[in-house]
């Protein structure tokens, strides 16, 4: 006996086949897409826009059409003004006083304001009865009554502290200038010492250059105001009979404690002069994170309908798309001859107009049109024109077939030579199901590519008809329509631009990378990576 | 080959024949009149008017005398800016959108063809990533963004064009960035792939095979297969951007025919629209003739007759 040779068992024998599961098709391509980084990123672009269309307005309060005028043009962050401790304002570029509170949720609007808008004034008065005078940009200077605490009070004047801002709308002013606090209206124990009441500033003589003496009421009070920002050394006036003098630092160089004992006093004092306020806090606006609109609408949730909008429109138009370019394509391309002929002429014409043209002309002609109906005397409106969705799908699918009938034609052609479909035909599957059954999947691959990147061409065109104001009209929101609304306030308003403009274009990324990623999946001959 | 020509003229004008049916059936199968309007006018009137624009007519006239205008070169009269025919508009808005679509074009070639290649002679290189990163988001941005951007940006924060005005040079710049912006990124990426495709040919290997110089094989021997896509997509853009882009012009108030036809849209004023889309078409169709025509020039290999 050879015994080099021998029987392996049964269980050797099983474990030498290398089997693995067979693969189909679009599990390979799956396989494969997920190897592609940039196009899994576009894929989960995709999902995350998704989400945000569908789901996201849910997580909203308002409505996407709800108005809130007060909150009109309102920026994603807030410069916000502590005009007294823990009191916020924001003051909007058209000078509406909106109330905040530390974290920048609005609370309100504060109303009667008058608003001197020619001098960029602002003189609003609540329960709290507040003026305010400012330009809004930058620094804040504003007059107001305030009541302060005495903090110190000694020979060089009256110190502040713990400003408030009282009830009182009387101006009252007073012959006393701290370098902390530029006043000069002052309410002693409800003893109103204005400067226009001439006794209680009875001179004032300015040293040092500005050789003007005798001044007094609204002059005087000028003439001090001057010297205060003319960083005059030395100011003498009289207040309450008593000569006072200040240095440069407009403390009272009085030696006499004449204000002693102030300290248990409320003083109310009136801040003429301007006090540059800053920013006291930059801070996100947390009702509505991407601001609102011009009409006070959640930019946010018109942002996410208009995903939903926008992509509808895109998805319901490439699903036309798909319907009759793929028949239209796949009966060409079978039936060939004269047939195909023929047909293919017709795509040729239709392709040989720019599209957007067609898709304006046809625009034009829908928006006109409203198909009514009359049953038993009630009155239906079927379809209406005008600034609709139907319009809008109907225009794209309308035309943007002949790409995909093309794509479909070719490869058709191809495939209906192949071995398959002529052993259909001998079985006698009817040519219906010829096309239906075997010949459309086996195109599959290069369609969905193709809807893939009809997707954002229909989200691009959509959004450039509304933007030439062709597309939907108002309450309905796509993202062109937003970009279209956001153009008259761009300079002011370049947020309004920036968020769906932002949308669009990681839309139309997204999309690309997952086209392009399957066009690599799908295609066979890169197969073997 | 001459043969060629004359078929393709002929079947291009027999497209631009049923272009202009097709507009002009379209336009008439919309409800309401030109000139019906909230204010009813009084039927005096509306009767000479009808009369005046033909419209009192059978539309199978209106089609024959419509058509004849066409074969004439006159496309008719506007119904919105009375006394004026729509020859007369495109002569006035089509000067300054030419200047734009001009100067847009010599941009996008200038700019974007040299860059592709760059990219595709440094495949892989952290110079192709930047230029097809950029070129990837500059495709994603729609026209009226850009637009909007450089009107926000460089006219107004940093004031260095005008936001608008149609008499200086320097105004020209913002309008003619923001058309090509997109064809530039476009542009760029085709002649990356096909000169890709080119370089690894046989033929380039042979020619440096044979030590010819890298410069005379990019140039003479690759450059002119590469161009191939650029020129299919160039020569019907030069007549989608030459007529007026319509979210550019309206952005920038620019008098350009972009402004008229959505004008024209938004006013209803229907013999504005046919005429320009007939204008539109004849010139887009021409453009596809004449690529068609430089194919043969760049390609010997690529046949007339098929």
């Amino acid at each position: 006996m050879n015994d080099k040779y021998t029987f392996i068992s049964r269980e050797e024998k099983l474990d030498s086949e290398q089997t693995r599961k067979s693969l189909t098709y679009w599990q390979d391509v799956w396989r494969r897409l997920r190897k592609n980084r940039l196009s899994m990123g576009g894929l989960f672009g995709v999902i995350f826009i998704l989400f945000f269309g569908l789901i996201g307005p849910s997580f909203r309060e308002g409505d996407y059409s709800d108005q809130i005028l007060d909150y009109s043009n309102l920026p994603p962050r807030l410069d916000i003004y502590e005009i007294e401790k823990d009191r916020f304002v924001y003051v909007t570029r058209e000078y509406r006083v909106l109330e905040t509170d530390e974290k920048g949720t609005l609370l309100g609007r504060i109303d009667q304001v008058y608003r001197d808008i020619p001098n960029r004034l602002l003189y609003f008065s609540d329960e709290y009865k507040v003026s305010l005078e400012g330009t809004v940009s930058g620094t804040y200077d504003y007059p107001g009554l305030l009541s302060s605490k005495i903090y110190y009070s000694d020979a060089w004047g009256i110190g502040l502290k713990d400003v408030s801002y009282p009830n009182g709308d009387d101006y009252v002013e007073v012959a006393y200038i701290h370098p902390d606090s530029p006043l000069y209206g002052l309410l002693i124990d409800g003893e109103q010492f204005d400067l226009s009441v001439i006794d209680s500033l009875e001179e004032v003589v300015l040293s040092s250059g500005d050789l003007q003496t005798g001044l007094t009421g609204d002059d005087g009070a000028e003439a001090m105001m001057d010297a205060f920002d003319n960083n005059s050394d030395l100011v003498e006036m009289t207040f309450r009979g008593e000569i006072l003098t200040m240095d440069y630092s407009y403390g009272l160089v009085d030696p006499e404690d004449r204000l002693e004992g102030l300290e248990d006093v409320n003083i109310e004092l009136n801040y003429k002069g301007r006090i540059t306020m800053n920013v006291t806090d930059s801070v996100m606006n947390r009702l509505y994170p991407w601001g609102t609109d011009n009409l006070g609408r959640d930019l946010l949730a018109r942002v996410m309908y208009g995903a939903r909008i926008s992509l509808f429109v895109a998805a319901v138009a490439t699903l036309v798309n798909f319907f009759v370019g793929v028949l239209y394509g796949s009966v060409s391309g079978y039936v060939g001859g004269r047939v195909d002929n023929f047909m293919m002429r017709f795509v040729d014409i239709i392709n040989s107009v720019p599209l957007t043209l067609y898709v304006i002309l046809l625009m034009v002609l829908l928006r006109e049109v409203v198909i009514d109906l009359t049953i038993f005397g009630h009155y239906f409106v079927l379809f209406r024109g005008q600034g609709g969705l139907g319009t809008i799908i109907i225009a794209l699918g309308s035309v943007y077939w002949v790409g995909m009938a093309r794509l479909v034609r070719g490869q058709v052609l191809g495939l209906k030579e192949q071995e398959f479909v002529l052993a259909a035909r001998t079985i006698g599957v009817s040519n219906f199901r010829i096309i239906l059954r075997h010949l459309i999947p086996n195109a599959m691959g290069p369609i969905v590519v193709s809807m893939t990147m009809m997707i954002p061409a229909a989200v691009f065109t959509e959004a450039f008809l509304s933007f030439i104001g062709l597309g939907l009209s108002a309450p309905l929101a796509s993202w062109g329509t937003l970009a279209n609304d956001a153009l008259a306030g761009l300079v002011t308003y370049p947020y309004q631009l920036f968020f769906p403009a932002t949308a669009i274009a990681i839309t139309m990324l997204a999309f690309n990378f997952l086209g392009d990623g399957l066009r690599d999946a799908l295609d066979p001959r890169l197969r073997k990576g | 080959m001459g043969n060629y020509y004359i078929k393709r003229v002929i079947s291009a004008f027999i497209t631009i024949l049923i272009i202009a049916s097709l507009t002009f059936f379209l336009l008439q199968l919309i409800p309401g009149g030109p000139f019906t309007r909230e204010r009813q006018l009084p039927a005096a009137i509306e009767e000479r008017l009808n009369e005046r624009y033909n419209l009192d007519k059978p539309v199978i006239v209106q089609y024959g005398i419509y058509m004849k205008g066409l074969l004439t070169f006159d496309l008719g009269l506007s119904y919105r800016i009375l006394g004026t025919s729509v020859n007369e508009l495109i002569a006035k808005g089509f000067p300054t959108s030419a200047i734009i679509g001009g100067l847009a074009t010599l941009l996008i070639i200038i700019v974007g063809v040299p860059i592709g290649i760059i990219s595709a002679l440094k495949q892989n290189s952290t110079v192709d990533y930047i230029v097809m990163f950029a070129a990837t988001i500059g495709v994603t941005v729609p026209s009226f963004v850009i637009a909007t951007v450089i009107i926000y940006f460089f006219a107004g924060q940093l004031g260095w064009i005008p936001t608008f005005g149609n008499s200086k040079p320097l105004w020209w710049i913002g309008p003619t960035i923001a058309v090509s912006g997109y064809s530039i990124s476009f542009v760029s990426r085709l002649p990356r792939s096909s000169m890709l495709e080119v370089l690894r040919q046989d033929y380039v290997r042979t020619a440096r095979a044979n030590g010819i110089s890298e410069y005379k094989v990019i140039f003479k021997h690759a450059f002119k297969n590469a161009l191939i896509p650029v020129i299919t997509y160039v020569g019907p853009m030069i007549a989608a951007i030459m007529t007026g882009s319509f979210v550019v012009e309206r952005i920038f108030a620019l008098p350009g025919m972009g402004g008229y036809f959505v004008e024209s849209v938004t006013n209803r004023d229907y013999t504005v629209t046919i005429g320009m889309t007939v204008f539109y078409s004849v010139f887009y169709i021409i453009m596809v003739m004449f690529v068609d025509i430089a194919y043969s020039f760049i390609d010997p290999r690529i046949k007339m007759d098929s």
